[in-house]
């Protein structure tokens, strides 16, 4: 074995033919050439072709497959209306009927099981670091499990949008009696919030936003944060964006998969799809995390978007309402107890040791870079 | 390296290309698929324990998704320097480790673990993956002979270990304090005397993840816990690959180590938070006493800090480049935290009566 001192010299020659069996090819008889059928499956998304973070998601899944399998497994990507409807996806999933996977938010499925808003997720619920923790750590897997193997499937994580901005109005939200009256697009367990507060909450796939609210139809938007909604040009038509929301902290796309197909991967298949779909977690929340504040900026300085604070009172008004729709939901069956008991556990652990590491942290630090000329300005801008 | 190890490896290697006259008589959608079995050997920077469970984990997962034909093989620890050169030499394969060890090298490695009053954990991936900040992670390892990629984070920690509150700057003018990394020169900056944590006699120390303070007796020794975080933000985990080998993998094989890192990386997050919020709770159920310190002490030691980490970094002309951009990903990233989950954090606590 050839060693060479210095520190940027290449690797001995010798030494890596040697480990990749270049060298002893001819003395190595034992063929490295396997024949694998090409396992095929459809995947199908909720999203509109294109749509920044959250279809990236799947695409980037469908290429880590594709490329990870070298062939043997075959992943067919199609965006929302490209195959079926957005919400279409969950029955072809179930049956095995045009469809072996979805990449979807699970609240999308609350009109068969309320407890599926858990493994998406709720008002004053878990950041994105925080339910996959309780998905992976806290038993949130196990549950999740047992609600979808109900309806045939079985979910993954597959990416997170992070903290969401709590919605665009027309005029801003000062108290809650603000909120009556209007009709907002607003999906899972946050549209109880809204109904709570003499709101009409309406629930539309991401793509059929912006025609809704260019027409009228809604007068209300929440979609998902600046990333996305400066893609759809909310601020062209409202211009009160308000924060932090309370009801989205941390938004989980998922991967729900026919549980039969599941059962018949081989392990391989089956780790490289919990593979990608881990790194997806990271990934798609990556992207958020680091677009976000640019496209709100952009909003800001270019649209002229005004972005208010919740009041604390109307936070904590809020949260005495979503308490009581826990309370509800408990009651709707011994299941939906389970998951409400064990995520409103997790989340007391949580919520503490957040506020102090997270919270504390965060704030303080942007406060401080505020006061530096190379911090991002546009901030101070906000209304409080 | 030992021989017997060479020779185990020549046995394990396959072969590109033999038998594809055999190959072709397969009937399609057959995949003919021509395997080599490659095995790398991974050193560890250091012998922490996190480093081997962590290894264990990635290996299990590489040659699951591999079907067995890539494989990642402990070969035992080095330092830090000591097992990256041994990388960039190729005599072995690729290094375990935490970025910041490799300081000697170049300064500007601690911008790839952990920044005093810098970016957390998710912030730092966003850098990486979205903000350029791989580009520069792969310019500054270049020139060492190593390719990094993430594998993994331990994550936030508070500011420290104190007798008493932390009020002012004087309180720990001269004082020796134990820390590690960029984190010395942001304590030497508030007037305080950084010392590795077995140097004794210690005044405070910063944290270095609550469950490994009470394994090292810290928590018994402090009754005061400063938060928030101040020292070390983060502690980004890398494996650092011989940068030719990396260049000769293919792209399935690229595909396959960087996806598993990331997943890992996911597996290492949610059971470091699990594993501090659970050890957060013990603490202050057991006595433990929070003290946050004030605004303007916290601006004043980030401050210093700032000042200090530019003077280090400017020795360094990557370093210099790579401090800008880091400091530009910062400062868009903080007002988006800020609006999104800082406040969150805090005003659900508040809601919940927590």
């Amino acid at each position: 074995m050839t060693k060479t001192p210095s520190k940027t010299s290449q690797p001995s020659t010798g030494r890596r033919r040697v480990l990749t069996g270049l060298a002893l090819a001819p003395a190595l008889a034992a063929p490295a050439v396997h024949a694998q059928s090409t396992r095929v499956l459809t995947l199908v998304t909720t999203w509109p072709r294109g749509l920044p973070g959250l279809a990236a998601t799947p695409e980037r899944f469908t290429n880590r497959i594709n490329t990870m399998s070298g062939g043997t497994l075959k992943i067919d990507y199609f965006a929302a209306g490209e195959k079926m409807g957005a919400f279409d996806s969950f029955d072809a999933v179930r049956q095995g009927n045009g469809a072996d996977m979805y990449h979807a938010c699970e609240y999308y499925w609350q009109g068969r099981d309320r407890a599926y808003n858990f493994f998406t997720t709720v008002p004053f619920g878990l950041t994105a670091q925080e339910f996959s923790t309780w998905v992976e750590r806290g038993g949130g897997q196990q549950l999740w499990d047992r609600l979808a193997a109900n309806y045939n499937i079985k979910g993954f994580m597959c990416g997170n949008t992070g903290t969401q901005m709590g919605g665009w109005y027309a005029q801003p939200i000062r108290s809650l009696s603000d909120m009556r009256g209007i009709r907002i697009r607003i999906p899972g367990l946050a549209a109880d919030i809204f109904r709570a507060l003499g709101a009409e909450p309406v629930s539309l796939p991401g793509g059929q936003i912006p025609a809704a609210l260019f027409s009228g139809e809604i007068d209300a938007v929440e979609w998902v944060g600046p990333y996305n909604d400066l893609e759809f040009g909310v601020h062209k038509v409202l211009r009160h964006y308000m924060y932090p929301g309370f009801h989205e902290p941390g938004t989980c796309a998922a991967l729900g998969i026919n549980l039969q197909t599941w059962n018949s991967l081989d392990a391989a298949q089956q780790a490289m799809i919990q593979a990608a779909c881990a790194a997806e977690n990271r990934t798609m929340l990556a992207e958020y995390s680091a677009r976000s504040g640019a496209a709100l900026n952009q909003m800001q300085v270019e649209y002229g978007t005004q972005v208010h604070r919740f009041a604390d009172d109307v936070y904590n008004q809020v949260a005495e309402i979503v308490a009581d729709i826990m309370s509800g939901l408990s009651s709707e069956s011994p299941q939906t107890a389970e998951v409400v008991q064990s995520f409103t556990a997790f989340r007391a652990q949580m919520a503490p040791f957040a506020r102090q590491m997270t919270g504390e942290t965060v704030t303080r630090r942007a406060a401080y870079l505020r006061t530096r000329a190379e911090a991002n300005q546009v901030f101070d801008d906000i209304v409080d | 390296m030992s021989e017997r190890r060479l020779s185990r490896r020549q046995a394990l290697s396959g072969q590109v290309g033999l038998g594809l006259a055999g190959a072709a008589a397969l009937a399609a959608p057959n995949v003919a698929r021509a395997q080599s079995s490659r095995a790398l050997a991974v050193v560890a920077m250091d012998g922490a324990l996190e480093y081997s469970a962590l290894l264990t984990r990635l290996a299990e997962r590489v040659a699951l998704v591999s079907r067995g034909t890539l494989r990642l093989e402990a070969a035992g620890a080095n330092a830090p320097v000591q097992a990256v050169q041994t990388v960039a030499n190729g005599n072995a394969d690729a290094a375990l480790g935490r970025p910041d060890t490799l300081m000697p090298l170049d300064p500007a490695f601690g911008l790839f673990s952990s920044v005093p009053f810098g970016l957390d954990p998710r912030e730092f991936e966003a850098w990486v993956q979205h903000g350029g900040g791989q580009r520069d992670w792969d310019d500054l390892a270049r020139a060492q002979g190593i390719k990094p990629v993430l594998v993994g984070d331990f994550g936030s920690t508070f500011g420290g270990w104190f007798q008493k509150p932390f009020i002012a700057r004087d309180d720990i003018a001269n004082m020796r304090i134990a820390t590690e990394g960029l984190g010395a020169v942001a304590v030497e900056a508030a007037g305080a005397i950084p010392v590795v944590l077995d140097g004794g006699g210690i005044g405070a120390s910063v944290s270095f993840g609550l469950t490994r303070d009470m394994g090292l007796g810290l928590s018994q020794a402090f009754p005061f816990l400063v938060t928030p975080s101040l020292f070390h933000p983060q502690r980004a985990i890398a494996l650092q690959f011989n940068a030719s080998l990396w260049d000769s993998l293919s792209e399935e094989e690229r595909m396959i180590l960087t996806t598993c890192c990331e997943a890992e990386t996911e597996a290492m997050m949610t059971e470091r938070l699990d594993l501090e919020m659970r050890a957060f709770g013990d603490l202050v159920r057991g006595g433990t006493q929070s003290a946050p310190i004030s605004d303007a002490l916290y601006a004043e030691l980030a401050g210093l800090a700032h000042d200090a980490l530019s003077e280090r970094f400017a020795a360094s002309p990557i370093g210099a480049s790579i401090w800008l951009n880091y400091q530009d990903f910062l400062s868009k990233v903080s007002g988006w935290s800020e609006v999104g989950e800082g406040l969150f954090t805090v005003k659900r606590a508040a809601a919940l009566g927590m």
